[in-house]
């Protein structure tokens, strides 16, 4: 198994600008790193200039201490798994899997045991002689999974594999790839653009948007301490509020918000950096899940406002509340009440739950 | 033929019209009448002179149609002349197949896979011989490289060698004009194949490890047989079918010219009988292809994200293929000029 590691990665188009801009990332040894982004924002190129099918502008990248920066695709042994699949149509299911074998001098017996080791990793046992447009979508993937596990490559890529299966198969096949990952230890790198799969099977996450890594951090971390405001927005249902810090007292720190509303906010919840001193701007933000109905006691952090949406989503009830401080979005979890558009409800910014960004710069 | 507003019902204060389900004959008019006109057509056009023939080549008579006797296909398959013949013709479409086969590849593998200035004119200019006229095309091709050829005194004098050693006639003559003629049957089914193929396919056995090499003979060549083998088909029924080359070139050892040759000499049951042959080898041929092509058709296994194809963007190799490219696509329109020319 490998690290990967990018320095100062850089890479432009003619007819798009730059994709990626320097770029530095370190992936520990066995680590299932997940580069995940809104589309456009650099996490495909980025995988692509460490799978060997893009040549950097300026930059290096190593494998352990190997310089691979400029070294052919063929000759990195990665395993990639491709968004569309990319099996190969003329050949069995077998066929594909033991490409990567054949390439690598291992025929036979040898060849033989292992792929049936590949596929039953992948629960394809059944299938080995089928052609490839028999299968279903999600046993595609599972078989180009194979096929890149099968020669044990030093490094698993992985460039938006669920991203044409349906929402079920999708849930499947993240548990199969967690699976995987734990059996086999290989360093992963994954990219998406969907958050759930990234903070459901990552060991770390990068979340990029144009261009620029924004946070590295575990799923935890960059879920409940985004670092600056794109994180905060991009990941879950965030509520932002600019404001200007009035008093820090302690650990209590005042924020007066632009209606003239003051909430409290812990100081220890900031993201690293970021001033907290009387005069200084700064953005409250607190998640939709984390606002709740206010109780007849609660005075402080309390806001009220029309219900001008709701949404019945399964788990959750989707709120959105017209208020003093602006819109607000709350997600009601088996609450006792089911608000409907029109009511009044008063909620409770619970000052342990909300979090500093920066505020948006100034355009 | 109305569909019928029958009984009207009455809802409320507004009348609506009740509608009967239109009857078979109505949802299928479409169908039926498109059928009709084709089946008119397939039977004046093609079946019903197809029957004909094999009717009159088991005729008693050699000029009229009457009675029914086996006696002179017997004698056809016993005549040296004849058997020659038909193994001639195959042996000419085989060996077309062939040439136009390498040819049309390879100018769809140079024109689609990179880029290049030029490279549209050159794509446009690349199917220009299948519009070639059969007799003026095959003249063209009879003054440039016939005896007394204009390629051959052309390379003569520039590599002094005697043209008249080159000079093609018969077979190697029927062969060049069908090559020439015939090889954009391959060049649009093998360059539509990669327009339409997945990069990612490519860069899937770069990454396991495979050599350019071993990705070009496992993975992007036979991705490519579906196409060639439609492009077989199409060249193996119009060389089998070929009249006019082995016409001009004086090769008369096809059926085509055994059939004008019977004709000429008053034996029409034995014209009809080579037709007939002649159909049915086309006709197997047909039948053996499309059993292959039930087979092995390869669906697109993309959904979404196919990249776009890397185009070759060094400068210097632009200029490579450029410089094999343009004159390539220009001899294969010589013959189109020099219609023009003259």
């Amino acid at each position: 198994m490998v690290s990967v590691t990018l320095d100062r990665l850089t890479k432009s188009f003619s007819r798009s600008g730059v994709v990626v801009d320097q770029m530095n990332l370190r992936v520990e040894e066995g680590e299932f790193f997940t580069l995940l982004g809104p589309s456009g924002c650099g996490k495909s190129t980025t995988l692509r200039m460490i799978a060997g099918f893009e040549e950097p502008d300026s930059c290096q990248i190593r494998f352990n201490d190997r310089d691979v920066t400029y070294a052919p695709a063929s000759k990195r042994d990665v395993g990639l798994v491709f968004q569309n699949y990319a099996l190969f149509p003329h050949m069995s299911v077998a066929k594909n899997v033991g490409f990567g074998l054949a390439v690598r001098k291992i025929r036979g017996s040898a060849a033989a045991e292992r792929i049936r080791e590949a596929l039953a990793q992948v629960s394809l046992t059944q299938q080995a002689d089928a052609r490839v447009d028999e299968l279903s979508g999600g046993q595609q993937q599972r078989v180009a999974l194979a096929r890149a596990l099968v020669y044990r490559p030093q490094l698993l890529l992985l460039d938006e594999p669920m991203s044409n299966l349906d929402a079920k198969l999708r849930l499947d096949t993240r548990a199969a790839l967690r699976t995987l990952h734990e059996e086999t230890g290989i360093t992963s790198i994954y990219v998406t653009h969907d958050q759930a799969e990234a903070l459901a099977m990552s060991t770390r996450v990068a979340v990029m948007n144009t261009a620029e890594v924004h946070q590295v951090g575990t799923p935890a971390e960059v879920y409940e301490r985004p670092s600056t405001r794109f994180v905060a927005t991009f990941l879950g249902r965030n509520n932002i509020y600019d404001g200007v810090v009035t008093t820090v007292d302690g650990d209590m720190v005042q924020v007066r918000l632009p209606d003239g509303t003051t909430i409290e906010v812990s100081a220890s919840r900031t993201s690293p950096g970021l001033p907290l001193a009387p005069g200084s701007a700064v953005g409250a933000s607190i998640r939709a899940e984390a606002v709740h109905i206010a109780s007849q006691g609660d005075s402080q952090n309390v806001v009220s406002g029309t219900v001008t949406d709701v949404e019945f989503v399964g788990a959750t009830l989707s709120c959105q509340l017209e208020t003093p401080i602006g819109s607000l979005l709350l997600d009601l979890i088996g609450a006792g009440i089911r608000p409907t558009r029109g009511n009044r409800l008063s909620v409770l910014l619970s000052s342990a739950s909300i979090y500093f960004v920066p505020v948006e710069p100034t355009p | 033929m109305t569909t019928g507003t029958t009984t009207p019902c009455e809802s409320g204060d507004t009348m609506y019209a009740v509608y009967k389900r239109p009857s078979l004959f109505r949802r299928r008019f479409n169908v039926i009448a498109t059928l009709t006109v084709l089946l008119v057509v397939l039977f004046w056009y093609v079946i019903g002179p197809m029957i004909a023939t094999a009717r009159r080549s088991l005729s008693t008579d050699r000029i009229n149609t009457m009675g029914v006797s086996f006696h002179a296909w017997g004698e056809f398959f016993l005549s040296d002349t004849q058997r020659s013949a038909i193994v001639g013709s195959v042996t000419l479409s085989i060996l077309s197949v062939i040439t136009a086969g390498l040819l049309g590849t390879g100018v769809a593998i140079l024109l689609s896979r990179w880029d290049f200035p030029g490279r549209r004119f050159c794509q446009i200019l690349a199917l220009l011989p299948i519009a070639s006229p059969p007799l003026m095309g095959v003249w063209a091709f009879k003054l440039l490289f016939g005896v007394g050829g204009r390629i051959q005194f052309a390379l003569g004098e520039w590599f002094g060698v005697a043209p008249k050693d080159f000079w093609l006639q018969g077979l190697a003559g029927v062969l060049i004009v069908h090559t020439m003629t015939i090889y954009p049957y391959f060049y649009l089914t093998v360059s539509a194949a990669m327009m339409s193929s997945d990069v990612s396919l490519e860069e899937a056995s770069y990454s396991m490890g495979a050599s350019k090499v071993r990705t070009w003979l496992r993975v992007i060549l036979p991705m490519l047989t579906p196409a060639v083998v439609a492009g077989a088909l199409l060249t193996f029924m119009s060389s089998m079918a070929s009249y006019t080359a082995p016409l001009l070139f004086q090769y008369t050892n096809v059926m085509t010219q055994q059939i004008v040759i019977s004709k000429s000499n008053g034996d029409m049951r034995l014209a009809s009988i080579i037709a007939t042959t002649l159909a049915m080898i086309s006709i197997l041929f047909l039948a053996v292809i499309r059993s292959y092509e039930q087979r092995k058709i390869y669906r697109t296994q993309s959904k979404g994200g196919g990249r776009q194809r890397s185009t070759v963007t060094s400068p210097l190799a632009r200029i490579v293929i450029a410089v094999i490219a343009i004159p390539l696509t220009l001899f294969l329109v010589l013959p189109i000029i020099m219609i023009l020319v003259l």
